[in-house]
C-alpha cells in the first residue's frame, strides 16, 4: 500500500534502540525508576466511576484480538458482522461515532469516519484499559458523547522477552512477540504481533435450495510492531516514544442470501507519539506530539475501489497542579486533520484547536467536586462550550456522586460527504447530560462491592445512520432521549482455592423523542449482560464467562429484529515458572454451547470454536 | 379394551386434524396483486407480499412462509412473469428465484450473476439479465440457469423492452439507449439522448417513451434535470421531449395501458396521465400524493395504479391502490421498500 517507509523508519529506531539499550544495560532485571501511570481520568469527574481493566491479567486467553476480549470484559456493544469485521464502540445507546477511543492518552480516530475502528488496535498489547460509560468523559474529545475507551502500555520493569502462540478453530493462528529490555533511566519495549484466520465457520444460508457450508471469503489477516521507549533523565522528567505500524486485510463475507463475496478492505495505520513529562513542585507538566497515519482501501469487485487516507498531528500541553486535597489541569490542543478520499472534491482540513480545564477539589475528607470545561474550535469558528460538574460524597464503604453537563459534536467529514449518502447539510449535535454513580463496598472474609451507574441524556439534532434500498446514509433526529443504567457486582473470597465472581449488566434505552411508540434505534439493545465466574488453584485458572444481548431492532419501525442470544465461553490456563522461564498453556471453548446469534443482520456468528496456546515467558 | 378404543380413536382425532401436508402455506388468490419488497440494502430483508384485492387483505412475508421461513435475499429489484414461473430477480443477493406464482414456492435458483436488476425473456430458452456491476448484458437459459454468453454494452444496463423485433436497452449511467438483435446478439445501433434513460415504454403507434431520469454528478449532487423522451424506431430520430423543471429531483417511472393508448409518468410526488398523441406534457399532475413514491405500477389492463411509500425504509411500507380514475380505493401495509408489483 505504497507506505513501507513508516514500517522501515519503526524498524530502524527500534534497532536503534536495541542499541542504545544494550550498551546501557546493567546487570539487573528489577529496575526501580519513577513510578509513571497512565492518564487517571477518575480524578476529574466525582459523578462517573472508571472501569480500569489490567489487559494482561484480565485476558486469560492471550491475544492481540480486543473485540473477543471486550466483549467478554464489558456490557458494552461493539458493532461489527462477525469476526474479522471493523468493530466500532457503542457506549450507552450512543452510535459508534459518538465513543471516543484514546491510545496514549490522545484520541485513535479516523477524521474520515468520525470514529474508531477498534478491530485495527491490539488491544493484548496494551497494559490497561480504563472505561468511562459517560459524557462527563466529553471533555477528553468532543465524540465522547457516550464515553471514552483508553487505552496505555507502559514498558515493564523487568527484563525479559514473551512469546505467545495461539491457534484456532477455522484457521486461527497468531503470534505476539514481546520484548522488554533496560536500564535504571532507559527502557524499551518492542511488540510485534501477527494474526489471520480463515473465518471459514459452519453456517447455514437461510434462503432455499442452499445448503450449509463453510463460509467462503472471509479471511482475515493483521500484523504490526509497537515501539515503546521511556527515557527517564531523572526522578522528575520522563519522555516517551511510542509507534505503532498496523496493517491489516480483511475479506468482506457474504451475507446469508450471498453465495459469494468479492469484497475485501486493507487498512494501514501508523503512530509515531512523543510525550515528555516534567514535574515542578506542585505541577506536572505533560507535552505530548502525535502523528496518525491511516490508509483505507475498499475494495468490491469488479467495478469499486474507493481509497481514502488521512493523517493528523495532535499536539498538547497539560499543566497539573497537584495537592491533597485540590488538584487542577489546564490543557492546550491543537489538532490537525486532513482527510482524503474519493467521495471529496479535495482534501478536507480539519484544524480543532482546543482549550481545557477542570479541578477536582475535596472540600472535606467526604465531599468531592469536579468541574471540566472544554472550549474547541473548527477551522477558525468557534464550538459551543462544553461542560461537565460534579459533586461526589464519600461514606467509609459507600461512594456516591451526581452530575450534569453539556455535550457538542461535529459531524464526521463521511457523515457530510460520502459518497453516496453523505449530507452536507447535517446539523452538529448537542446534548445535555446528567449522571449517578453508588458504590458500595463490603466484607472481610468474602470482599464483595456493588455499583450502580445511571444516566439521562437529551441530544438535539442526533446523527444516525440508517439503511436504505441502495446504501446506508445519515440524518438528523430532531431530538433522542436516552437513559439507563450499569449495575456491577463483584465478590472474591477463599484462600486455598480463590474464586472471582463478577456480574455486570448495563441497560439503556434510546429513542426520538418524537416518537410517541419510543422505538429503541436501531441496533442498540436495551440490555447486555456479562457474568463472570473465576477459580484459582495454584497454578491453574478456570474461568467460565457469560455474554447477554437482548433483541436488536433491524429497522426502525421495529418490523424487523435480530434475536437475544447468549453466549457462553470456557477458558482455562496452567502457569508453571522453570528456572528464568514461564510457561502458560492456555485453551478455550468459545461459544461452548453453540448459540446461533448474529451481531449484523444476515451475518452468522461462529458456533463453538476452539482456542490453544502457549505463552513463554523469560525474564 | 377400553384403552386401546381410547388409543385408536385419539389417533383418528389427531390424523383428522393434521394439516394436509399437499396444502401449500401460500395460495395467491385468482384476483391479486402481488408485491416485491425490497428491503434495506446489506440487511437481506427482501419480501414478497400479497395483496387480495376481492378482499382487500393484505399478506406479508408470503415468500419467507412459502418456503419454510426462508429470506428470500437482499433488494428485490424486479419481478417477472414467465411461462407461468415467476422471476425474482434479487439485486444484492446475485441471483435470481424462480417460483411458483401461485403458491410462491421456489422452484429453482439461478446464480452467477452481480448485482442482476432486470429479466427479458427472447423464448422460453433464452433471456438477457441486465447488471448493475457488470458492463454486459447475461445470456441465460431461463430453464436451466446455464450461461449463453454476454453481450457487451460497455456500461452498465437497466430496463430492456421488445421493439421491432429487436431488444432496446437503457444506460442509465450515461446517454445512452442501445438497440440488441435478439438472434445474433449483437448490438446493432444505439442512440444519445438525454441523461439517465432509464425506464421506457412502447405505445401503440410504434414509438418509444423513455423516461431519463436525470442524474447525479461526480459528486451525487443532483446535477441533471429528468426529461421525457419519445424516439421513432423507424429512424431513431427524437420526435419529442419534454425536460422537467429543475429542481423536480430524480424521475421515476413510466408505465402505459394494455393497448398502449395512454401513457402514466410517476415524477416523485406526481403521476402524470398523457394520451400518446398529446403533443405537450400535462400541465397538471393525474394523482398527487403527500409521499414521494417509490415506484408504481400501472395494471395495463384496468389502468388501476399502486403507488409506493417506502417511509424512508424504516420498515414496513405502504402501497396506495388507484382506481382508473385516479381516486384511492385502498391502502396495504406491505414489506420494506415495496417496489415491483405483478397484477393477477
Amino acid at each position: 500500500m505504497g507506505f513501507n517507509w513508516i514500517r522501515k523508519s519503526l524498524l530502524c529506531t527500534l534497532g536503534m534502540m536495541y542499541v542504545v539499550a544494550g550498551f546501557g544495560q546493567v546487570d539487573t532485571v528489577n529496575i526501580d525508576l519513577v513510578e509513571i501511570e497512565a492518564d487517571r481520568y477518575e480524578a476529574w469527574h466525582a459523578d462517573a466511576e472508571v472501569d480500569v481493566i489490567d489487559i494482561e491479567k484480565a485476558m486469560v486467553i492471550p491475544s492481540t484480538d480486543g473485540i473477543d476480549f471486550l466483549r467478554r470484559s464489558l456490557p458494552v456493544n461493539l458493532r461489527g458482522y462477525g469476526p474479522g469485521a471493523s468493530f466500532g464502540l457503542s457506549l450507552r445507546g450512543s452510535g459508534t461515532g459518538q465513543s471516543q477511543v484514546l491510545v496514549q492518552s490522545v484520541p485513535f480516530e479516523n477524521p474520515s469516519l468520525g470514529s474508531a475502528d477498534i478491530s485495527l488496535l491490539p488491544i493484548g498489547a496494551y497494559d490497561q484499559a480504563q472505561l468511562i460509560q459517560s459524557g462527563t468523559s466529553s471533555y477528553l474529545g468532543s465524540g465522547a458523547i457516550g464515553g471514552t475507551l483508553g487505552l496505555s502500555t507502559r514498558a515493564d520493569s523487568t527484563n525479559g522477552v514473551e512469546q505467545t502462540f495461539s491457534v484456532g478453530s477455522f484457521g486461527q493462528r497468531g503470534s505476539h512477540t514481546k520484548a522488554m529490555i533496560g536500564t535504571r533511566n532507559l527502557r524499551s519495549q518492542t511488540q510485534f504481533y501477527y494474526r489471520e484466520s480463515q473465518n471459514d465457520f459452519d453456517r447455514l444460508p437461510n434462503t432455499v435450495n442452499a445448503e450449509e457450508g463453510p463460509q467462503p471469503d472471509a479471511f482475515f489477516k493483521t500484523r504490526g510492531v509497537t515501539q515503546l521507549l521511556e527515557f527517564a533523565p531523572g526522578e522528575k522528567s520522563r519522555f516517551e516514544f511510542y509507534g505503532w505500524y498496523n496493517d491489516t486485510y480483511r475479506e468482506i463475507p457474504p451475507n446469508l442470501t450471498q453465495k459469494s463475496s468479492n469484497s475485501y478492505q486493507e487498512d494501514e495505520n501508523a503512530r509515531l507519539q512523543l510525550t515528555y513529562d516534567q514535574k515542578l513542585g506542585l505541577y506536572n507538566i505533560e507535552v505530548i506530539s502525535a502523528w496518525d497515519y491511516g490508509e483505507l482501501l475498499y475494495t468490491s469487485l469488479p467495478s469499486v475501489a474507493d481509497t481514502s487516507s488521512f493523517q493528523t498531528w495532535h499536539n498538547q500541553v497539560k499543566i497539573e497542579r497537584g495537592t491533597e486535597s485540590f488538584q487542577a489541569f489546564l490543557q492546550g490542543v491543537w489538532r490537525q486533520s486532513i482527510s482524503e478520499a474519493e467521495a471529496y472534491d479535495e482534501a478536507e482540513t480539519r484544524d480543532s484547536p482546543a482549550i481545557l480545564g477542570g479541578f477536582s477539589w475535596d472540600f472535606s475528607k467526604r465531599d468531592q467536586v469536579t468541574l471540566n470545561l472544554r472550549q474547541e474550535c473548527l477551522n477558525g469558528t468557534s464550538l459551543p462550550l462544553t461542560y461537565h460538574m460534579a459533586y461526589a460524597h464519600h461514606f467509609a464503604n459507600i461512594s456516591m456522586g451526581i452530575g450534569l453537563g453539556k455535550t457538542y459534536r461535529v459531524p464526521s467529514l463521511n457523515d457530510l460527504y460520502w459518497n453516496p449518502g453523505g449530507d452536507p447539510n447535517l446539523k452538529p449535535e448537542s446534548g445535555f447530560n446528567q449522571d449517578f454513580f453508588f458504590k458500595h463496598s463490603f466484607g472481610k472474609r468474602v470482599k464483595m462491592e456493588w455499583e450502580l451507574n445511571a444516566y439521562h441524556r437529551l441530544v438535539e439534532d442526533w446523527i444516525q445512520w440508517v439503511p436504505g434500498p441502495a446504501y446506508w446514509s445519515p440524518q438528523n433526529y430532531k431530538e433522542v432521549r436516552s437513559y439507563g443504567a450499569e449495575l456491577s457486582f463483584a465478590a472474591t473470597h477463599g484462600k486455598v482455592v480463590l474464586f472471582k465472581h463478577q456480574i455486570s449488566g448495563a441497560y439503556n434505552r434510546t429513542f426520538q423523542t418524537d416518537d410517541d411508540a419510543q422505538k429503541q434505534l436501531i441496533y442498540t439493545p436495551e440490555f447486555i449482560g456479562v457474568w463472570q465466574e473465576g477459580a484459582r488453584y495454584g497454578i491453574f485458572s478456570l474461568d467460565v464467562i457469560g455474554r447477554v444481548e437482548s433483541t436488536r431492532f433491524t429497522t426502525i419501525d421495529h418490523s424487523r429484529s435480530l434475536d437475544p442470544y447468549f453466549n457462553l465461553d470456557v477458558q482455562a490456563s496452567a502457569s508453571k515458572a522453570i528456572s528464568d522461564f514461564e510457561f502458560t498453556l492456555f485453551g478455550a471453548i468459545n461459544n461452548a454451547l453453540d448459540a446461533d446469534y448474529q451481531l449484523r443482520a444476515s451475518y452468522p456468528m461462529p458456533g463453538r470454536w476452539f482456542q490453544l496456546g502457549i505463552k513463554i515467558k523469560y525474564n | 379394551m377400553k384403552f386401546k378404543h381410547l388409543f385408536w380413536g385419539l389417533g383418528l382425532f389427531l390424523i383428522a386434524c393434521s394439516e394436509d401436508d399437499s396444502t401449500p402455506p401460500v395460495q395467491v388468490p385468482e384476483q391479486s396483486i402481488i408485491i416485491g419488497n425490497q428491503g434495506n440494502f446489506m440487511t437481506s430483508d427482501a419480501s414478497v407480499s400479497i395483496i387480495n384485492t376481492t378482499t382487500g387483505e393484505e399478506t406479508n412475508d408470503a415468500y419467507s412462509n412459502a418456503n419454510g421461513g426462508a429470506l428470500l435475499g437482499d433488494i428485490l429489484q424486479s419481478m417477472s412473469l414467465y411461462n407461468d414461473e415467476l422471476y425474482l430477480v434479487v439485486n444484492n443477493s446475485q441471483k435470481i428465484e424462480v417460483v411458483d406464482p401461485n403458491t410462491l414456492v421456489s422452484i429453482r435458483t439461478m446464480e452467477g450473476f452481480s448485482s442482476p436488476r432486470y429479466i427479458h425473456f427472447i423464448s422460453d430458452a433464452k433471456a438477457y439479465v441486465s447488471d448493475f456491476n457488470s458492463t454486459s448484458i447475461y445470456i441465460i437459459n431461463p430453464v436451466t440457469g446455464a450461461s449463453l454468453g454476454s453481450i457487451d454494452t460497455g456500461v452498465a444496463i437497466e430496463r430492456m423492452l421488445e421493439v421491432d423485433g429487436e431488444v432496446w436497452a437503457t444506460a442509465p449511467s450515461g446517454t445512452s439507449v442501445f438497440m440488441i438483435d435478439p438472434n445474433t446478439d449483437e448490438i446493432l445501433d444505439s442512440i444519445e439522448i438525454e441523461n439517465g434513460p432509464k425506464d421506457m415504454v412502447l405505445d401503440n403507434q410504434g414509438k418509444v417513451w423513455v423516461l431519463c431520469e436525470g442524474g447525479y454528478d461526480e459528486n451525487w449532487a443532483p446535477a441533471y434535470d429528468p426529461a421525457l423522451v419519445r424516439v421513432n424506431p423507424a429512424d431513431l430520430s427524437v420526435e419529442f421531449t419534454h425536460a422537467f423543471p429543475e429542481g423536480t429531483g430524480i424521475g421515476g417511472n413510466i408505465s402505459a395501458t394494455d393497448d398502449g393508448d395512454e401513457l402514466f409518468i410517476l415524477m416523485n410526488e406526481h403521476v402524470y396521465k398523457m394520451s400518446v398523441t398529446d403533443t405537450d406534457f400535462p400541465s397538471e399532475s393525474f394523482i398527487e400524493t403527500d409521499f414521494s413514491s417509490y415506484g408504481f405500477s400501472v395494471d395495463p389492463a384496468s389502468g388501476e395504479i399502486l403507488l409506493n411509500d417506502a417511509a424512508g425504509f424504516s420498515g414496513s411500507g405502504t402501497t396506495y391502490h388507484y382506481s382508473a380514475a385516479g381516486e384511492l380505493i385502498a391502502s396495504y401495509t406491505v414489506g420494506v421498500g415495496p417496489w415491483a408489483a405483478i397484477w393477477k
